[in-house]
């Protein structure tokens, strides 16, 4: 079955993007803008959290510690997005798997995304 | 002259010693008897008095010569001026002093009336009056101030002594000495003005001024800190700086700091930052400047300078907010293109139309110009507003170096990116910038090296710190630039490289982080035939687990 990947990110334009290049990398992608529905656990849990620093109504990085401390997501990877440049630092701080910033390599991305997904499978195995 | 007569007054005064003598022989009972000789005896006696008195007599007029020589000699060489006069105010005589100061000739001056020389000059109500009283009551005067427009002088100010040579006899001199005060009025009130100046400079800066004493006492406050903080000057008079309550507890000991370097360091200025609480409750942001004057015996204080920075502050952080936002804002569209041009160039390959990927992938290297252009921008705006943050963290830098490399290596074919590292090294700074500088420093290798096959990094590590190498075999550096490559907006502007295009921000941007870090940066350079760019930054940590900070301790 598809891997399945969560997309918080609140520009219309990323949020294409990510689903563009994820579901022609044969991911299952659910998109969410509003980083407060992960709060109030409105969505279905996924292999992946890719989430975008700047979310409307609240920051990312807020979310990523959100979910590092709850029991049935702290084990799922996180990667975190920004245009920040010093993103990488911040979601280290947070606790986040792994970053990427803003523009970034596509298949760059691919590959790193890849590598959490297979850490996460073979740890469950 | 004198002298003869003198010896006038001689023989009179020898003819009563005479008589005298003459009384006093009857007394004796030999005047009958013995008078021829007597008499003889008599003359040579008064002879010889006469010839001892007018001994005497020449020389105490000599004396009183030299006396009148040596009163002469006092008055001429007097810096005061002047005036001898008769009792009815005509100018017998005049010191040289009174002639140079109003520019007069004794033959203007003597036998003229004092209120008639110079046209009148002297013609001064308060004097007159002054005057007046010491003819009639024989009444001195001293220190009389007047400032008055002299026709021969101009406009002096003078401090007038009068009195009379011999009060009790009439017809005795007036004399009238004149000191002029007019430079040390003009001085005096220069200086007035210029205290005046300065204290309404000080009552009316917007900067709070504060004086302490060495241990902390206040002792002078500025009305301004009763709009910056709503304090009244009264109130905070007295009060120790040291424990003072109204800095922000956060903030207390970088203030005491900042005190005890000022004190530890005359005439120098320290400055630094911190909050003080308004009497409303709320905190103001302080730009504070020390300055002991301790050693200064006439101030023997502290002074210190705030100036309330809040609402700077404030726009400060809007602006760092603003970069924000544009740093989001400019950096989204391009990510999007950046990422379509990606994948468009994947469909092409998969359709084997090779052409257009082609075409796709020169998109996505200007896709990359314009994002490094927005990242220089940006953190250029950082450095000019002193925003550039820094973080401290523990990064190893081989393994960095390896990441970028890599990285770097995906973008270009025609170089090889040769890495030849010494032993692992653990840093503390900012993983992220440190990065930024070698990834600056790897892309000028390779663009500045159009026709090179190869670029190298090297890492070499001593006792304190690490040099990073990046070197090319391209183009190299005229030796009059070599300075100036660090300098913003410094561009290599030579129309047969003019293919080199930037905003000229990326090496300075580079030195700027560097710099922040406790490093250096530097090149040497060939023209003609490359360029080697070295970074040494400070090691925290050596691969065998001693911390060089504190080499006691381990660190893992």
């Amino acid at each position: 079955m598809a891997k399945k990947i969560l997309v918080a990110d609140d520009d219309p334009g990323i949020q294409d993007i990510f689903k563009l290049i994820l579901e022609s990398a044969g991911y299952t992608v659910e998109v969410i803008s509003n980083g407060e529905d992960i709060l109030r656990d409105n969505y279905t849990i996924p292999d992946l959290f890719l989430l975008d620093k700047r979310l409307s109504g609240i920051d990312g990085l807020d979310v990523c510690i959100y979910l590092k401390n709850q029991e049935n997501t702290s084990h799922i990877p996180i990667v975190m997005i920004s245009a920040n440049p010093g993103i990488g630092a911040l979601s280290q701080d947070a606790g986040a798997d792994d970053f990427i910033e803003k523009p970034f390599d596509v298949p760059h991305f691919l590959e790193m995304i890849e590598k959490h997904l297979n850490k996460k499978t073979r740890l469950s195995q | 002259m004198e002298r003869k007569g003198a010896q006038k007054k001689q023989v009179s005064f020898a003819g009563k010693t005479n008589a005298a003598g003459q009384q006093k022989k009857p007394a004796n009972g030999r005047v009958k008897n013995e008078k021829p000789e007597t008499s003889r005896e008599a003359l040579q006696s008064a002879n010889e008095e006469l010839t001892t008195i007018n001994d005497e007599l020449s020389i105490r007029n000599a004396e009183l010569k030299g006396a009148n020589d040596y009163t002469g000699m006092i008055i001429e060489s007097l810096n005061d001026a002047l005036l001898i006069m008769t009792a009815d105010l005509k100018i017998k005589s005049a010191n040289k002093s009174f002639y140079r100061s109003f520019k007069l000739t004794p033959d203007q001056t003597e036998g003229t009336y004092l209120f008639d020389l110079g046209g009148g000059m002297f013609h001064i109500p308060r004097l007159r009056k002054k005057l007046k009283s010491l003819q009639t009551k024989n009444a001195g005067f001293s220190d009389l101030e007047i400032t008055q427009t002299f026709t021969t002088a101009g406009t002096r100010t003078f401090l007038l002594n009068g009195f009379r040579s011999l009060p009790a006899i009439p017809g005795s001199t007036i004399i009238l000495t004149m000191q002029d005060i007019t430079s040390r009025k003009e001085m005096e009130e220069q200086l007035m003005e210029n205290e005046e100046r300065f204290r309404l400079l000080v009552q009316n800066s917007s900067d709070i001024i504060t004086v302490f004493s060495e241990d902390g006492t206040v002792l002078y406050e500025s009305p301004a800190i009763e709009s910056v903080l709503g304090y009244n000057p009264n109130e905070r008079i007295g009060r120790n700086i040291n424990m003072d309550v109204i800095v922000h507890p956060e903030d207390k000991e970088h203030k005491l700091g900042l005190l005890k370097k000022a004190a530890l360091h005359p005439d120098t200025n320290i400055t630094g930052e911190f909050r003080l609480r308004h009497k409303n409750g709320s905190y103001r942001t302080i730009d504070a400047i020390f300055r002991s004057f301790l050693n200064n015996k006439k101030i023997n204080g502290i002074i210190a300078n705030y100036r309330d920075i809040t609402d700077r502050k404030i726009l400060e952080q809007q602006k760092d907010d603003f970069i924000g936002v544009a740093s989001h804002e400019l950096k989204t569209p391009v990510t999007s293109i950046k990422a379509y041009s990606q994948i468009l160039e994947e469909l092409f390959k998969k359709s084997g139309d090779t052409r257009s990927a082609e075409l796709v992938s020169k998109m996505n290297l200007q896709v990359d110009r314009l994002t490094t252009l927005i990242v220089d921008l940006l953190d250029f705006n950082r450095i000019e507003g002193n925003q550039l943050k820094f973080r401290e963290e523990s990064y190893a830098l081989n393994e960095l170096i390896t990441e970028l490399t890599e990285e770097l290596q995906r973008t270009t074919r025609q170089h090889a990116i040769i890495t030849r590292l010494d032993r692992p090294v653990q840093m503390k700074g900012d993983r992220y910038r440190t990065g930024q500088v070698l990834s600056n420093l790897l892309n000028n290798a390779i663009k500045y090296s159009p026709k090179g096959k190869e670029v190298i990094i090297t890492t070499a590590v001593d006792d304190r710190q690490v040099t990073i190498a990046v070197q090319d075999f391209g183009v190299g550096i005229e030796k009059e630039h070599l300075n100036k490559v660090f300098e913003r907006f410094f561009r290599v502007a030579e129309p047969v490289i003019n293919t080199f295009s930037g905003l000229g921000l990326g090496l300075y941007i580079a030195a700027e982080i560097v710099r922040r870090q406790n490093g250096k940066i530097w090149v040497t350079s060939e023209k003609g035939k490359g360029s080697t760019f070295y970074v040494s930054l400070p090691v925290f940590k050596y691969s065998a687990g001693i911390n060089i900070l504190h080499p006691g301790k381990k660190v893992d």
